[in-house]
């Protein structure tokens, strides 16, 4: 009998207004998570990792947003009623018609049952994610009541003092007195981990934990998520550009290109440098990691989109075709658990 | 890295403090530079009312460092033409205390007339009637006092007088209107100060565009995440700005409390500012004028204090 | 439930729309100026054509005030006159705001400090004082009063500019046009002003009329020798003139000049909205 489903999206759709028409930022996309498989999305900055996570979790402001599929999250179904919010087709997907105010006021009320305590999120810039006014001592508080609403401050605060600890952070109780603002990147790293770590979740999602740390700074993180995979209970998430940490981490991975998924398996066989078929642009992240630790493509201004009706991927592909620009890549299983949709990869 | 100690704030009060008597200084002496080096020749032949006829109106004042000094001691000089010979200290803090009640209120009203009609905008979601309600706001709030206080005279005593004449209701202590001793009248007074001269218009737009702001802000998926409201992230990122915005309004509604004062015929500093200009009485209308500005100075202290409280990150100069 | 918002949605629509309106309701009042300037008033707005309270004619188009003179002839006058000195007062309020706001942001330590004190020195008392004590000096002279209305303006001109100069200074944008030779009078005209500035200062500039129309209104209404004297017209004394007649049942006279002024003020204001809101503004 296979794990729980954590988080299952299907066929999302996530559209942003671009002048006079609509780009779709994310495409069909399916991901599953199941419980005890720690899973990575892998993707270059501007592929909409983060907008997928934040668009499923209601903390995305973008307009429309979510125009199609369907999200669930342990046992919520999020997007029940979408149909009757969103009026959009593939069809014509250059026009939507959305109820913002009501979608959003529905999902956020939904996931706000599960958000932060089964299951939690590691932002991507701890250090300025979180309110300023409130001292991380309070943040610490507020995160360990999402699980035990009736402590008592004092109790709510040792307890978080000692999450705190736990993810190697010292003199506690001095961190507890500051401000997230005013901790340095590696500090407010460790602080947003503890904060996420306190309610005990099932899912726990990092969102770029490496991403401008030095190269120190990136093993401790990788450490401290090492031990939090470990941690009994909580499944990891992880939201990144780094090859090395998912292929330390993650026992799935799907990869994110132009807003859609290119390639689905499991992590031995997706990011291994070796000779399995892969997609070219896996092959790229992979090469480019090998070449120089940390390497990303400079950021877009908006998340791309792929052009539709072609493959994502074929304007930097070093083995593009005419096929590939005319028509989209069938999903090609090279494996029953590993898929990859491009064209030049035989099934 | 070091945690700040609770002595820095009572050390950055006085800093604020020092710089607001230093900014306090400097509007004295303008408003003393321009009585004293503004051309005083008006038109030939012209009689000016109530002040000894043929005299230039400056001889009334002192040289700055002495009317300086008397300052800081609290003497303002005498009035000149409006209470010949009585002390301008007495004169204006007395009517301060009339007016700013008055000027309190109307500022308060307006904010939270600009609040709430910024929250129907937000909420309702058909666009069209929300739209008509804000338009009307706008216009109203186009009107000069002067003009809504001819308005509302106008309309208020001839539906009282029709009322009274026709037995609907008995003849009420404050008719006609305009008389100070009852609230209704006061009320009337202060919603004018809140909607005209534009500054319902000004702090309704002020206020949607902190609301709007508020929303586009990073920590609010963090302060989702640990159960923080919504609101309660919005209203305290939108505290500092809006509170800024007020205390730059009180110098304006000071402004329309003088207009409408002096149209109502009301005692108040107002008044006092507005005869003292009329009569060309300059001591009083300087000692109105420094006390107008010890409150615009404070009132931009309090701001400031607010967010500093709302938002610790900055502790520089507001603009 | 609301209704669904069609994406994606238009351009600025509601900015047009406001500009649109605003300058309609400018219209009467510029006509009534141009008549008044170029002296095609069909009276002379000082003679007595009428008796008082005259009603409207073929001749008098909305009747004679409450002395008989020409009810249309006034108003279009008082607009006239007053755009001479209410362009005085956009003319001193933009040079010193400007000034004042290029001091605060481009000298360095002391002379930022005086700038800046002296902004909010100025900003330190309301503006209706300042005009106050300018009207009781100079015994109501109408160009020194415009004159004290731009200046009391000229902090909230600087403001937008020295909050620009601050931002484009983050941005190393100053340093880098310097280092790519342009002279320092061009990277102030040209990138500060026009380029950055440009749609605030002009929104600015309307605001500074609205308040320039109601200062000069206000005083001319409430009398006691401070604003526009008779037998000159503006349209506050107009008000002020008319109040009697108004308790005879004539409320021409008073509805004439309110409306006139109402026109003004909501049109500058609509203005300024669509102006903030129309002008793109440079990346």
């Amino acid at each position: 009998m296979s794990a729980p489903v954590l988080l299952g999206i299907r066929g999302l759709v996530v559209a942003l207004e671009a002048g006079r028409s609509l780009r779709r930022v994310l495409d069909r996309v399916d991901i599953e998570v199941r419980a005890g498989e720690p899973f990575g999305l892998l993707g270059e900055s501007g592929s909409g990792k983060t907008l997928l996570l934040h668009s499923v979790l209601g903390l995305s402001d973008a307009v429309p947003g979510v125009v199609a599929g369907t999200a669930r999250v342990l046992h919520l179904d999020l997007f029940a009623g979408l149909n009757r919010t969103v009026a959009w087709s593939p069809e014509s997907p250059d026009r939507a018609a959305k109820d913002v105010r009501t979608w959003n006021r529905r999902l956020r009320r939904r996931v706000a049952s599960v958000l932060g305590r089964e299951v939690t999120l590691v932002p991507q810039d701890p250090a300025t994610a979180f309110p300023p006014y409130a001292t991380v001592g309070d943040l610490l508080v507020r995160a360990v009541r999402r699980r035990d609403p009736g402590l008592t401050r004092a109790e709510a605060l040792e307890a978080g003092l000692d999450h705190l600890a736990r993810v190697g952070m010292y003199r506690t109780r001095e961190v507890a007195r500051q401000h997230p603002y005013e901790l340095s990147g590696g500090m407010a790293q460790r602080v947003a981990l503890a904060l996420a770590l306190a309610p005990g979740p099932a899912l726990l999602v990092a969102d770029e934990p490496t991403t401008g740390l030095d190269a120190t700074l990136r093993v401790r993180v990788l450490h401290l998520l090492i031990r939090a995979r470990d941690a009994a209970g909580t499944t990891l998430l992880l939201i990144t550009h780094d090859t090395e940490a998912a292929r330390l981490l993650c026992e799935g991975v799907a990869v994110l290109c132009g807003g859609r998924v290119v390639e689905n398996g499991p992590a031995g066989k997706v990011l291994d440098p070796g000779g399995t078929p892969k997609h070219p642009y896996t092959r790229m992240l992979l090469e480019a990691e090998q070449v120089l630790a940390g390497w990303k493509a400079p950021p877009s201004a908006r998340p791309q989109a792929g052009p539709a009706g072609a493959c994502p991927y074929a304007d930097r592909c070093s083995r593009t075709r005419s096929r590939c620009r005319a028509e989209e890549p069938p999903w090609v299983r090279v494996d029953p658990d590993h898929g990859i949709a491009c064209w030049e990869v035989k099934g | 890295m070091t945690p700040r100690p609770a002595l820095s704030l009572a050390w950055w009060t006085l800093r604020q403090t020092a710089g607001a008597l230093l900014v306090l200084l400097g509007t004295s002496a303008v408003l003393y530079a321009v009585a004293r080096l503004a051309p005083h020749a008006g038109p030939d032949g012209r009689v000016v009312a109530a002040a000894p006829a043929g005299a230039r109106p400056a001889e009334g004042l002192p040289s700055y460092s002495e009317w300086l000094a008397g300052v800081v001691r609290g003497d303002l000089g005498r009035s000149t033409a409006v209470q010949q010979g009585r002390p301008v200290s007495d004169l204006v803090f007395a009517g301060l205390r009339r007016s700013l009640g008055l000027a309190a209120a109307g500022l308060a009203l307006s904010s939270l007339l600009s609040a709430g009609l910024t929250l129907i905008r937000s909420r309702w979601s058909d666009p069209g009637p929300a739209s008509a309600l804000s338009a009307a706001a706008h216009l109203v709030s186009a009107l000069p006092v002067f003009l809504l206080v001819y308005l509302t005279t106008l309309a208020g005593n001839r539906l009282v007088g029709a009322g009274i004449r026709a037995d609907w209701w008995d003849r009420p202590g404050w008719f006609p209107f305009p008389s100070r001793d009852d609230w209704v009248p006061w009320i009337a007074a202060a919603l004018i100060l809140a909607v005209g001269d534009g500054l319902l218009a000004d702090l309704f737009r002020r206020t949607q565009a902190e609301w709007r702001a508020a929303r586009a802000v990073e920590h609010r998926a963090g302060a989702r995440l640990l159960g923080i409201p919504d609101w309660e992230v919005r209203v305290r990122e939108a505290l500092p700005g809006l509170a800024a915005h007020l205390s730059r309004r009180v110098s304006f509604v000071l402004g329309s409390t003088v207009i409408l004062e002096a149209a109502l015929g009301w005692p108040g500093l107002g008044y006092l500012a507005w005869r003292a200009a009329a009569q060309r009485d300059l001591p009083l209308l300087l000692g109105a004028a420094v006390l107008m500005a010890v409150v615009v100075r404070t009132a931009g202290l309090l701001a400031e204090l607010v967010r500093r409280w709302a938002d610790p990150r900055t502790g520089g100069e507001a603009p | 439930m609301g209704k669904p918002t069609r994406f994606p949605r238009g351009g600025p629509a509601a900015a047009r729309l406001a500009l649109a309106a605003g300058t309609a309701c400018l219209i009467p009042t510029v006509l009534g100026a141009a008549l008044g300037l170029l002296g095609w008033l069909p009276h002379d707005p000082t003679a007595f054509v009428a008796p008082a309270h005259a009603p409207p004619g073929p001749d008098l188009w909305l009747g004679a005030d409450a002395l008989g003179r020409d009810l249309a002839a006034r108003l279009a006058w008082a607009a006239a006159r007053f755009a001479g000195p209410a362009l005085l007062a956009v003319a001193v309020g933009g040079v010193a705001g400007v000034a004042l706001g290029l001091a605060e942001g481009l000298l360095p330590g002391p002379g930022d400090a005086l700038a800046t004190g002296l902004a909010q020195a100025v900003d330190g008392v309301p503006k209706l004082v300042t005009v106050l004590l300018v009207a009781a000096v100079t015994q109501s002279d109408l160009d020194w009063i415009m004159a004290a209305v731009g200046v009391s303006f000229a902090p909230q001109v600087a403001e937008p500019i020295r909050s620009s100069i601050e931002r484009l200074r983050s941005l190393a944008f100053i340093e880098a046009a310097r280092g790519l030779g342009v002279g320092p009078g061009r990277v102030v005209l040209v990138h500060i002003l026009w380029g950055h500035a440009r749609r605030v200062l002009l929104a600015q500039a309307t605001s500074l009329l609205s308040f320039a129309v109601l200062a000069e209104a206000s005083l001319s209404y409430l009398g006691g020798e401070l604003g526009v004297q008779e037998p000159a017209a503006s349209w506050g004394n107009m008000l002020a003139l008319a109040r009697d007649g108004v308790f005879r049942g004539h409320w021409l006279p008073a509805l004439a000049p309110a409306v006139m002024l109402s026109l003004t003020l909501l049109g500058l204001s609509l203005l300024g909205r669509g102006l903030l809101e129309a002008v793109e503004e440079p990346r």
